[in-house]
């Protein structure tokens, strides 16, 4: 990881005797995916206003750029381009207003990619925002996150009343930006989204980081899951003895983080009846912070 | 920046300005057809019968007495003439109309520019822009600054408009000549032969006005600072209307029951004279009324100072308030 675009330290927020956010430390470098993920009430967006500034945190710091986001706020978000969770735009501008209005409050006019990054998102721009659906709203205002060339973007649910089609374009165009060096801080509640393109994910709850997962690692592990024929074995692909629990009742369960030509020589010397091999993914971890929810 | 919020924000007022302008010059327009009849029309009938009473101020004292001296006193019309065009005209910008589509501008608006903004959610959109808060505070300060001058142009440009239409306002006896007594002879009243053009000096209601704008900004001023700690545009428009209608009846109060004559400077409608400064180029306000002693002072100057105020008040506690989810 290169130098820390985003750094929080200890960054906490108390709503009164409610303690919304509890000490977060992240650090975000740039070209960087992370989502947060969490339930309702979890801190997410919390953590995302006290980056944006709009809020003094109780306690710690958060910085982008090295610029302290409430002291030096106006620095940190020339860094920054966001999309709040609920959405609320001017009615009666047109998109292309909005964009322009936008871009020449942060001082740096749109030019001409906006119109086919509309054509992309298939928006038309030039209508009044008071006679677009909600979907398309969000499809404006995505345009005004990606339209400007800055380091950071910040998302809140993004892909909320995108229809599937378009929720693919947004999570292609976070990609894109990822390949331009632009790094991405975005919430959501849906796990394959946050799996599909975040390098890392943080989960929280009740206001707290309780787990920090990188992905590259998640997506090197396999789930394998086999019914046995016969003698079942005893060591796993790495030649090390399996878990205890890895055998019952004739099937076999087992989490692996290898190359993969050696799992299918492994497995190529079992007994099996069936076999379902499948990549890793956030669910178990998710769930071990917030039950089955 | 600044220029681009100032160009939204006057965007925003548009509609709303327009109407109140076009308001506002019609009324003015009407005013002086008003003041023409009145002082040209029916107050030379009224003095002509007064004097063969020989009371020149019966009809006057007739008119503002119980309810009328009330009405009077909330309007400020205690030293006019009805007599006078100028008069009648300065009686124009204290009238109910002018005053509440002044006071429901300058509330609606600074009721709306932060706290209803937090309310409809686009405080977010502004704010995540690399917008330095008190910038907003500057652009509405600015807008103010617009918008509030036109507003009273608009009258007085009405105003003029008026006297351009009615003409001269020459004392019309046609009705006392015409008038005859049950045995069909004609009535001996103080009629003068050749009546005179009664003065009218329209521009001088150009300093009156001057304290229309004052009082707007101070209404102004203290609705933003209100709607600085707010997140509702509704409860901030109804802090301000409560603040202002007890402004309005402690002044009134004040003036009908001496006691109470003490509240009087620290209302804004205290200090709101533009009939003094348009008839007699006094823009003083003698505290001394109220406070037994106390100097007088210049009113267009306290009503600036407290609109001042109001947008540092707001502007201080804007740049340090956490700003708080949409409703």
């Amino acid at each position: 990881m290169g130098e820390p675009l985003l750094v929080t330290d200890n960054l906490t927020k108390d709503y009164g005797p409610f303690r919304a956010l509890a000490g977060l430390n992240l650090q975000i470098a740039p070209g960087e995916v992370v989502g947060l993920l969490g339930p309702n009430g979890s801190g997410k967006s919390t953590a995302l206003r006290l980056l944006l500034g709009f809020m003094r945190p109780t306690l710690g710091t958060a910085r982008i750029g090295g610029f302290d986001c409430w002291s030096n706020g106006v620095e940190a978000r020339k860094r920054v381009a966001y999309l709040p969770g609920e959405l609320r735009l001017y009615e009666t501008m047109t998109g292309r207003r909005l964009v322009n209005f936008l871009g020449q409050l942060r001082g740096d006019p749109p030019g001409p990619e906006v119109d086919s990054l509309a054509r992309r998102l298939d928006i038309d721009i030039d209508r009044p925002l008071t006679h677009l659906s909600s979907g398309m709203k969000r499809k404006v205002a995505l345009l005004t996150v990606l339209t400007p060339k800055v380091p950071l973007i910040i998302l809140d649910e993004p892909t909320n009343t995108l229809d599937p089609t378009m929720r693919d374009e947004l999570l292609e165009q976070l990609q894109m930006a990822r390949q331009r060096g632009q790094a991405v801080l975005f919430s959501s509640h849906v796990l394959q989204e946050v799996e599909a393109v975040c390098d890392r994910v943080a989960i929280l709850r009740r206001g707290e980081l309780v787990h920090l997962q990188n992905m590259a690692e998640l997506r090197e592990g396999r789930n394998v899951s086999a019914r046995l024929t016969g003698q079942p074995p005893t060591r796993g692909p790495d030649g090390t003895p399996l878990p205890p629990g890895s055998v019952a009742n004739g099937r076999l369960h087992l989490s692996y983080r290898g190359p993969l030509p050696m799992l299918l020589d492994w497995l190529a010397h079992q007994p099996l009846a069936d076999l379902r091999v499948e990549p890793q993914n956030l669910m178990p971890i998710y769930r071990r912070f917030h039950g089955t929810s | 920046m600044t220029a681009t919020l100032v160009r939204k924000l006057l965007r925003d007022v548009r509609p709303a300005l327009l109407v109140v302008c076009l308001v506002l010059f019609a009324f003015a327009t009407l005013w002086v057809k008003i003041a023409q009849r009145v002082t040209s029309e029916i107050a030379p009938v009224f003095n002509s019968v007064a004097l063969v009473f020989g009371d020149k101020n019966l009809f006057q004292d007739l008119i503002f007495k119980g309810p009328g001296r009330v009405s009077q006193a909330a309007l400020g019309w205690g030293d006019l003439n009805f007599e006078r065009p100028d008069d009648f005209l300065a009686m124009g910008i204290l009238h109910p109309v002018v005053l509440i589509l002044a006071l429901v501008w300058s509330i609606g608006r600074a009721g709306g520019a932060i706290a209803g903004e937090i309310e409809r959610g686009t405080m977010e959109l502004l704010l995540s822009q690399p917008l330095p808060r008190n910038r907003l505070i500057l652009a509405h300060f600015l807008v103010d600054l617009l918008v509030l001058p036109l507003i009273c142009s608009a009258y007085f440009a009405g105003t003029q408009f008026g006297l351009y239409l009615v003409g001269d306002f020459v004392p019309d006896y046609t009705t006392l000549r015409n008038l005859k007594a049950p045995s069909g002879q004609a009535i001996a009243l103080p009629i003068p032969d050749d009546p005179q053009p009664l003065p009218v000096n329209g521009l001088a209601e150009f300093w009156g006005l001057l304290n229309t704008v004052a009082l707007m900004f101070a209404v102004s001023g203290m609705t933003l600072a209100i709607s600085a700690v707010g997140r509702s545009r509704w409860r901030t428009v109804g802090y301000a209307v409560l603040i202002v209608v007890v402004m309005f009846v402690a002044n009134t109060l004040g003036q009908l029951w001496e006691p109470a004559a003490f509240t009087r400077p620290v209302t804004l409608f205290f200090y709101y004279q533009p009939q003094k400064a348009m008839l007699q180029g006094n823009w003083l306000t003698d505290l001394g009324q109220a406070w037994p002693g106390a100097p007088a002072v210049p009113g267009v100057a306290v009503l600036v100072a407290v609109g001042i105020l109001g947008y540092l008040s707001a502007w201080r506690t804007f740049v340090r308030r956490d700003l708080p989810a949409p409703l």
